[in-house]
């Protein structure tokens, strides 16, 4: 998690492990991970209230979570099955959406970031998690017709 | 002898055609077919009689390996046998890789790397179910366990063999045949010595494992015998060379990395060190049930040691070792029996390795209780 002394590690480890899950499958999978992962972590900085962190966080599993559709036609055009992976991801992101309709209740719409030393931005919470949401629902309609 | 050896070796290339699982169509061919027939009634229905002929056809290929070492003269230069070990490699080559299925899977994982483009190390086979290999591959659940020496490798009878599963079997043998020529040239070179090529190229264990099921110990051993052979090279780059053919090995498999001591030794001589070799490979090869089974083909990793070791009068080593490979094939005796691994399988594959093995022990020990020069040159 941020503040960890190993975070930036970690997330530099992500970035590089990417070059090791190459092939569709592989990457199918490593993409998941950093997907779930991700939320995980938005998750628990929403529930501390590290909204901006949070918002990263969410923004970043989005960013991975959307990577599956192509994969899955890339994996179909390459002559494999990939029945299973359709439906992994199906309910990865149905799993994904559950979590995210929890969260939309409990955070406020729009919350006031104040830095001590910046400027004031408004982070829309409540758009963005809708936005997620919408995604992980194209999603799953995108993996269940390919 | 040598027509002997030839013959035997026929015999069991074609019987191991009775044993091409139901799911695999290798040829069209109507010769093929009427051979395979019989063959798969023989091995099948008749299982006593197919576990028969095996048994004969190693016991025979043994009496004559035996025979044929105690007879080579130590001439230097080529060898009639050598000739004979290259016909005979051809014939088991051939032959079909009855005793194992890692063939099947070295097959699909170069399918996964090179056809598939997907990481070997991460996919299994099994990931991909429309794949048809999987209806003759067993263990296709697991990623590859082999190293990128040798994934590597295998790229080259993939694409040679275009995805045709008897050309891939082929190929993929042929690969470990050139490796096998490879070892007993190395074995030639440092010990300048016929009967030391013999003793390993002639075996039967060696010639089944290696060239007949295609396991890849070859490889690994090629590297870390000519790696080990380096320790003691007074030429740094003979040395560097050694120490790079050495990751090479591990790369391939793993089991050789214990090995690595051999290099902290003060002032080895070869001989020191090709002992210190067998006896860790020895060790790792009867600690491998830890992990899985104690597979025949493991014996490759010290055999490929015992061959460079002075074969002396009264020596322990090398019958100890042709024992022990003798009693490791008979470990298939249980399945072609019963084609169950359960039951009184296991028990009965662990008394057909362990009791020959005994009877030597106990007659090596008794011969030098009773023989007191014997005794003082073996441990000469």
């Amino acid at each position: 998690m941020p503040g960890n002394r190993l975070y930036r590690v970690s997330r530099i480890l992500d970035g590089l492990k990417r070059y090791w899950y190459w092939g569709t499958i592989a990457s199918i999978e490593y993409r998941m991970n950093l997907s779930d992962k991700y939320l995980v972590e938005a998750k628990t900085l929403f529930e501390y209230k590290q909204y901006l962190l949070a918002t990263d966080a969410l923004k970043r599993s989005d960013s991975e979570i959307s990577y599956l559709p192509g994969l899955v036609s890339r994996g179909r055009s390459g002559g494999k099955d990939m029945g299973v992976f359709r439906t992994s991801i199906a309910e990865e992101a149905s799993v994904h959406e559950e979590v995210l309709r929890n969260l939309l209740t409990g955070v406020p719409p729009e919350f006031e970031w104040a830095p001590e030393n910046g400027k004031v931005s408004v982070l829309p919470l409540g758009k963005l998690l809708e936005q997620s949401i919408v995604l992980r629902m194209r999603i799953r309609s995108q993996v269940k017709k390919s | 002898m040598n027509v002997l050896f030839v013959v035997i070796s026929v015999i069991l290339a074609v019987f191991t055609y009775g044993f091409v699982d139901p799911n695999l169509h290798l040829s069209g061919n109507p010769l093929y077919a009427a051979l395979h027939g019989p063959l798969m009634e023989l091995v099948f229905r008749h299982r006593p009689a197919a576990t028969a002929v095996y048994a004969v056809c190693i016991c025979v290929l043994f009496l004559v390996y035996y025979f044929s070492f105690r007879k080579t003269d130590t001439s230097v230069g080529k060898h009639p046998r050598f000739r004979l070990l290259f016909l005979v490699g051809i014939i088991y080559v051939i032959a079909y890789p009855a005793f194992s299925y890692d063939i099947f899977n070295y097959v699909l994982s170069a399918k996964v790397a090179f056809f598939y483009h997907e990481n070997p190390w991460i996919v299994m086979p099994v990931a991909i179910p429309n794949e048809p290999m999987l209806a003759f591959t067993r263990a296709a659940n697991k990623v590859t366990l082999y190293g990128p020496t040798w994934v590597f490798l295998t790229a080259i009878p993939w694409f040679l063999g275009r995805g045709t599963v008897w050309a891939e079997l082929i190929l993929f043998k042929s690969l470990s045949f050139i490796w096998y020529l490879g070892a007993l040239r190395l074995i030639y070179r440092i010990t300048k010595d016929p009967k030391a090529v013999l003793f390993f190229g002639m075996n039967p264990l060696v010639l089944i494992e290696v060239l007949l099921s295609g396991h890849n110990d070859i490889v690994m051993m090629v590297f870390s015998l000519f790696a080990v052979s380096t320790i003691a090279s007074g030429k740094r780059s003979t040395r560097y060379a050694g120490i790079g053919s050495f990751v090479l090995s591990v790369f391939v498999k793993g089991a050789t990395v214990v090995l690595l001591p051999l290099w902290f030794l003060r002032n080895p001589t070869r001989e020191v060190l090709f002992r210190w070799a067998y006896i860790l490979m020895f060790v790792i090869f009867l600690l491998s049930p830890i992990r899985e089974e104690m597979y025949p083909w493991y014996a490759v990793w010290f055999l490929v040691f015992a061959a460079v070791i002075p074969i002396r009068k009264g020596s322990f080593i090398h019958p100890f070792s042709i024992v022990l490979t003798f009693s490791l094939l008979l470990r298939y005796i249980p399945y072609m029996l019963t084609f169950s691994y359960g039951g009184p399988g296991p028990i009965m594959r662990e008394l057909l390795t362990a009791v020959p093995v005994l009877f030597y022990l106990v007659w090596y020990a008794v011969h030098l209780r009773f023989r007191p020069e014997t005794r003082r040159k073996a441990l000469a």
